[in-house]
């Protein structure tokens, strides 16, 4: 069987051409000048399937493809195709007021068999006209070819040229209700060209002029200038080692440092875990993966894309010292939809109907692990190993009131149990552990392409986090509860005029955190500390009760200037943030003594400025530098464990990079760093700390590396990427210590991975990493205490040691079949192949004489099964 | 390896552990096994007089190679262990001698409670009072004190003092019931232990320690003791645990250390069991009590494996 591929621009988004729009006027559309047949997905052939699949397009001032997304999707395999293609389209550059600028369409590609193609010399047009206010088709207009030819529409509002000499052509759209205006298409021999023309109907009730056939100029997103790696849904999915989680896609890219195994932590060029964010569909989120770090807490079917920027992001954005993590959702389109996965760890679920203009999505998950555990072991596991029990679910209520207008409420919520208890003969060694964390979120969200050609996001949220992590270890016990309410709103506004895209927007949060801690003022230990893994807390117990509300709205400005016929870009922006910060304790409790608070009101004027050259077609240069603040952490702020004065942390990220295209499939990425980071709390080195600053605003981070991605786009069934991260990583702890390694400074990092379409619905992949040890600081002798009976150790050089580099090899087989009401999937995901004893830990025996490591997970075959519709 | 190795494939958060053996009950070397102090609990200035189990493979030391000082030294938060490292190094300002020899005697430092207590330390010049030390998990305080080992080689032992010191953060009221109530703590007393005199080699014997039980204190088993929940600002009243440490010159103990805990106080004895060497002579046995306050005891067998 043959393949058709037709296509069809929907003219939905692009500029006033004949209106008298205060934003200027598209004086020449764009045109399509190299256009790439997609990849007719091998299973999807094989079964017969044919689809549609409309790709909204952004289309840089240059005519280059900036990006592509699905807006009705047909179906993984087919919206991946779609994609692939589509980002290699190169368009003449649309124009406004005689200016090259960038504009947005909506492409159709229609997937279509045929079994014999016959040699045309002429070509077709047709499409259909619509009222741009209602959507609904217009009938008994006529449309006029520039060779006289004339089609009306029906009562469809469809139209149709059967035959159209090959070339670029003129057409005149009128009608009563309308006043004619022209547009022009390109037609191929032997090609269908179909359109959309959605025009305004004239306002003859009114006296005003009467509106034509318009087509929008909206501003296209302000595209970050350096070290962002998107990855679609559809390929993170296939990446082995993940389990079909297309979060976790995230341990893969390059600036990411390996975290250890069942931490689920997040370190980002040198960043603390707690210091880089997570963002879905604007709204923070305060972590990424469930507890042990085996699943992200979103459901895989109703992400989009997930992004990484390690450092020199723009202004939109604050609040944080390291790294930002975007997780953008599925748009929900009219398309009926659902999925259900189950493997070892879990089962999830997601359904999507829609109904008209309005859609609804609702995903939901649970694990199941310790149950299958408790059948398949005569002992209780999990009070050996920490078992994560979690939960977690999303609702999601869309209304496209418009073909510009889109409304969502949505709702994320995400709980996770995990207790462990260790029983000993010995009662200072009984240990117990639990964790109980949860957060939701939810939403409301509204999304508007406006007349004048400006795009107006808004995104309110509010949400709870809580957590309570317990340990008992002997007597000694260790307790942190911290229940928080979160709101924020964040509001953007982004036009384009002329050469200029000007962005606008407010980033407000408040945090109402109330906190009770109690335990070791050294535990849970912090980033800094010197410890022994295993080793009993200390034995001194202090307590306190707080609470904390933080708060910030960041107006902030950027512009995106284009320059040399927009082969520069320079993007300054600044945030304007003050903070405030109000702490219910000053000092430690003391009797009756009534409480007395502290407020903090922090100003930071926060300077971004990026650029990015296009030195060729194929080769660009970027680079961003900017200031970055971070409010203390609320568990910080205790008067007995911490201290209520600390201010604002500061960041300073550079950022210098090159990114070549080798070939309309691979690319080559290379980007260094440097980042400086002051202001960070840190146990106070003193011997007589003043009270209430068991903390101190002293500590300073350093971390600088390159990083390089090698990228193969997804096409004929082949993705892959290989990522390597040189870097390090450093602290001082206080201006007269000495300089340290970070606790999470890795030298090398390196992550390839291949995924291989094999047809016939197979697919294999692999996942090779390599990084370097974390540091550890080597005990180097003992000396015994004879009250706790117990050894303590005697430290060497602080972080002066390494783990053992971790090395390890996944391999992912997966076989596609279709069936009459959806697709089904079942997966191998083999995790260390070699079954290598990679070092996750250092453990020493009781007296600290002798050494050993504590091994990653053997070889871990995760079987799974997915079945779609 | 965990002995759950076989279901390891299915854990996705379960690590291999190695085995690492713990010989801290087998003396083979000289060693000190563990303080006594005397009293139990003291106020700043007060006499105490300390002393060390030390043992070789042949048996308790009457005079040790031992040398004691108090360490006046506060330690950071970012300094990790329960001392400063100051303490722990041979020529150190922070060390006030007191004696030498297994038993020795000596004035806890006057400012004991500033240095390593409730009171606030003595701010420098221009700034506010210093933060107090935390109390451990019974509210206690200690004194560190250093003692000096020379053999085989030169190491150290960290023993500490518990010091009478005054209750931090709480009401004038529960301070005065705390001042009139609280009783210090008394060292325990091991009453018996139960061990046969003679085993065959190789035979695995059953072991248990016995100490008085405790009505009220002061008393040599686990007593009960006011104590200051920091959580819930109120006087409570707890009682202690016991933990029993054993120590063989050969053979091998089910485990090193046993006893009851808090919720446990009601017993009276731990068990453990050992199993003897395959060759016969003689093999002396310690076992070490201590309370959850700071007290220890101790006694010594004398096993005859056939």
């Amino acid at each position: 069987m043959k393949w058709l591929l037709s296509l069809l621009v929907l003219v939905v988004l692009a500029g006033h051409a004949f209106g008298q729009a205060p934003s200027g006027t598209l004086t020449k559309p764009p045109k399509l000048v190299t256009f790439v047949p997609a990849d007719y997905p091998a299973a999807e052939k094989e079964a017969g399937h044919e689809a549609r699949v409309v790709v909204q397009v952004d289309i840089g001032a240059d005519g280059k493809v900036t990006a592509a997304t699905v807006t009705t999707s047909a179906g993984q395999a087919f919206d991946d195709a779609a994609i692939a293609a589509v980002r290699q389209f190169v368009f003449t550059p649309a124009e406004i007021d005689g200016a090259p600028a960038p504009v947005r369409i909506l492409y159709e590609y229609e997937f279509k068999l045929e079994t014999k193609v016959e040699a045309k010399t002429t070509g077709e047009l047709a499409g259909t006209v619509r009222d741009r206010a209602t959507g609904k088709p217009l009938a008994h207009v006529t449309i006029t070819l520039d060779d006289g030819t004339t089609a009306v529409t029906d009562e469809r509002g469809a139209f149709a040229f059967p035959v159209v000499q090959p070339g670029t052509r003129t057409l005149t759209v009128s009608s009563s209700t309308i006043t004619a205006v022209q547009t022009q298409e390109t037609i191929a021999a032997g090609k269908r060209v179909e359109v959309v023309y959605d025009v305004s109907l004239a306002a003859t009730d009114t006296g005003e002029e009467a509106d034509d056939l318009e087509i929008v100029v909206t501003a296209p997103k302000i595209e970050r200038a350096t070290a962002s790696v998107a990855v679609a849904a559809g390929v993170a999915r296939r990446i082995p080692g993940t389990g079909g989680d297309v979060i976790k896609v995230v341990e893969s890219l390059p600036g990411v440092a390996r975290s250890a195994a069942g931490s689920g932590q997040l370190v980002v060029w040198g960043a603390s875990p707690d210091d880089t964010r997570v963002y879905v569909d604007g709204v923070r989120i305060p972590r990424l993966y469930h507890s042990g770090g085996l699943r992200s807490v979103l459901a895989a079917d109703l992400v989009k894309s997930i992004e990484l920027v390690p450092g020199g992001w723009g202004v939109e954005h604050g609040r944080s010292l390291g790294g930002l993590v975007d997780i953008q959702l599925l748009p929900l389109d009219d398309k009926n939809a659902g999925a259900v996965a189950i493997d070892a760890i879990d089962s999830a679920g997601t359904i999507r109907v829609a109904d008209g203009k309005l859609r609804i999505a609702a995903a939901a998950r649970r694990s199941h692990l310790g149950w299958l555990l408790d059948r398949v072991s005569d002992e209780d596991t999990g009070d050996l190993v920490p078992i994560p029990n979690y939960l977690d679910g999303q609702l999601r209520l869309a209304y496209q009131a418009s073909t510009r207008t889109r409304v969502e409420i949505a709702a994320l919520g995400v709980l996770d149990d995990v207790t462990r208890v260790v029983g000993s003969a010995d009662p200072a060694m009984t240990r117990s552990d639990s964790s109980h964390t949860g957060f939701w979120r939810t939403w409301t969200g509204l999304h508007r392409d406006t007349d004048d050609g400006a795009v107006v996001d808004v995104v309110v949220f509010g949400g709870r986090d809580h957590t309570k992590r317990a340990e008992q270890f002997g007597a000694r016990p260790t307790e942190l509860a911290v229940d928080a309410s979160v709101y924020g709103a964040r509001t953007s506004w982004r036009r384009t005029s002329g050469r200029f895209v000007v962005a606008l927007g407010i980033d407000a949060e408040l945090f109402d955190a109330t906190l009770s801690r109690h335990g070791a003022i050294t535990m849970p230990a912090r980033e800094g500390d010197i410890r022994v893994f295993g080793q009993p807390p200390p034995d001194q117990l202090a307590a306190d009760n707080w609470n904390v509300v933080s708060a910030s709205a960041a107006p902030y400005a950027q512009v995106d200037v284009g320059l040399w016929n927009d082969r520069l870009h320079v993007v300054p922006g600044v945030r304007f943030e003050p903070f405030f910060v109000s702490v219910s304790r000053r000092t430690p409790i003391a009797g009756t003594t009534p409480a007395v608070g502290l407020f903090g009101e922090y100003t930071t004027l926060q300077p971004r400025l990026a650029a990015r050259l296009d030195v060729t077609s194929r080769v660009k240069l970027m680079a961003a530098a900017g200031r970055y603040s971070q409010p203390p952490q609320a568990e910080d702020l205790s008067a007995v464990f911490g201290n209520p004065t600390l201010p604002i942390s500061n960041a300073t990220h550079l950022v210098a990079g090159i990114a070549i295209k080798w070939t309309s499939l691979l690319s080559t990425e290379i980007t260094g760093f440097a980042t400086r980071s002051a202001e960070l709390a840190v146990r106070s080195p003193s011997t007589a700390p003043r009270l209430a600053q068991a903390l101190e605003p002293i500590g300073e981070g350093a971390a600088t590396g390159v990083q390089a991605l090698v990228r193969r786009e997804l096409a004929s069934g082949v993705f892959g990427w290989i990522s390597y991260t040189l870097s390090r990583a450093t602290r001082t702890d206080a201006p007269d210590m000495t300089t340290r390694l970070f606790d999470y400074d890795q030298t090398h990092v390196l992550t390839a991975l291949l995924s291989w379409d094999l047809g016939r619905g197979v697919e294999i992949g692999t996942r090779f990493r390599y990084a370097s040890g974390a540091p550890r600081t080597a005990v180097v002798g003992s000396y015994f205490d004879s009250r706790t009976d117990q050894f303590q150790p005697m430290f060497g050089e602080h972080n002066g040691d390494r783990l053992p580099a971790f090395v390890q090899l996944d391999a992912r087989v997966s076989k596609r079949f279709h069936a009459e009401h959806g697709e089904g999937e079942i997966y191998l995901d083999l995790q260390n192949v070699t079954d290598r004893e990679n070092a996750e830990e250092v453990v020493y025996s009781t007296d600290f004489t002798t050494r050993s490591t504590i091994h990653g997970l053997p070889i871990l075959p995760v079987v799974g099964a997915r079945w779609s519709w | 390896m965990v002995k759950h190795a076989s279901i390891a494939l299915l854990l996705a958060c379960t690590a291999c552990a190695p085995e690492l053996d713990d010989t801290t009950s087998l003396v083979d070397e000289p060693r000190l096994l563990a303080t006594r102090i005397e009293p139990a609990e003291a106020a700043p200035g007060a006499t105490v007089t300390t002393t060390a189990l030390w043992v070789t493979p042949t048996g308790t030391v009457v005079d040790a190679p031992l040398q004691w000082a108090f360490c006046t030294a506060r330690k950071s938060f970012s300094e990790p262990g329960p001392v400063a490292a100051a303490c722990l190094v041979e020529a150190s300002t922070d060390l006030v001698a007191y004696g030498t020899g297994t038993t020795a005697t000596g004035a806890v430092p006057a400012n004991a409670c500033r240095q390593f207590g409730p009171d606030a330390p003595d701010p420098k010049p221009g700034e506010a009072a210093g933060r107090p030390t935390d109390p451990d998990g019974t509210g206690g305080f200690y004194q560190p004190v250093r003692v000096r080992a020379d053999e085989p080689d030169v190491t150290y032992v960290l023993g500490q003092v518990r010091i009478r010191c005054g209750l931090p953060g709480a009401t004038p009221a529960q301070a005065t019931e705390f001042r009139t109530s609280y009783v210090v703590n008394t060292n325990p007393e091991l009453t018996e232990v139960t061990a046969p005199t003679t085993v065959r080699a190789g035979e695995t014997i059953d072991l248990a320690a016995h100490w008085p039980s405790c009505e009220s204190a002061p008393c040599a088993g686990s007593e009960p003791y006011l104590w200051f929940d920091p959580v819930a600002r109120q006087l409570a009243t707890r009682r202690e645990g016991m933990r029993v440490s054993w120590f063989a010159t050969a053979g091998s103990f089910s485990t090193g250390h046993t006893g009851a805990s808090e919720a446990e106080s009601t017993r009276t004895s731990a068990d453990n069991q050992w199993t003897a060497p395959t060759q016969p002579g003689e093999v002396l046995l310690w076992v070490v009590l201590r309370d959850d306050r700071g007290g220890a005891t101790w006694t010594t067998l004398h096993v005859v494996v056939q």
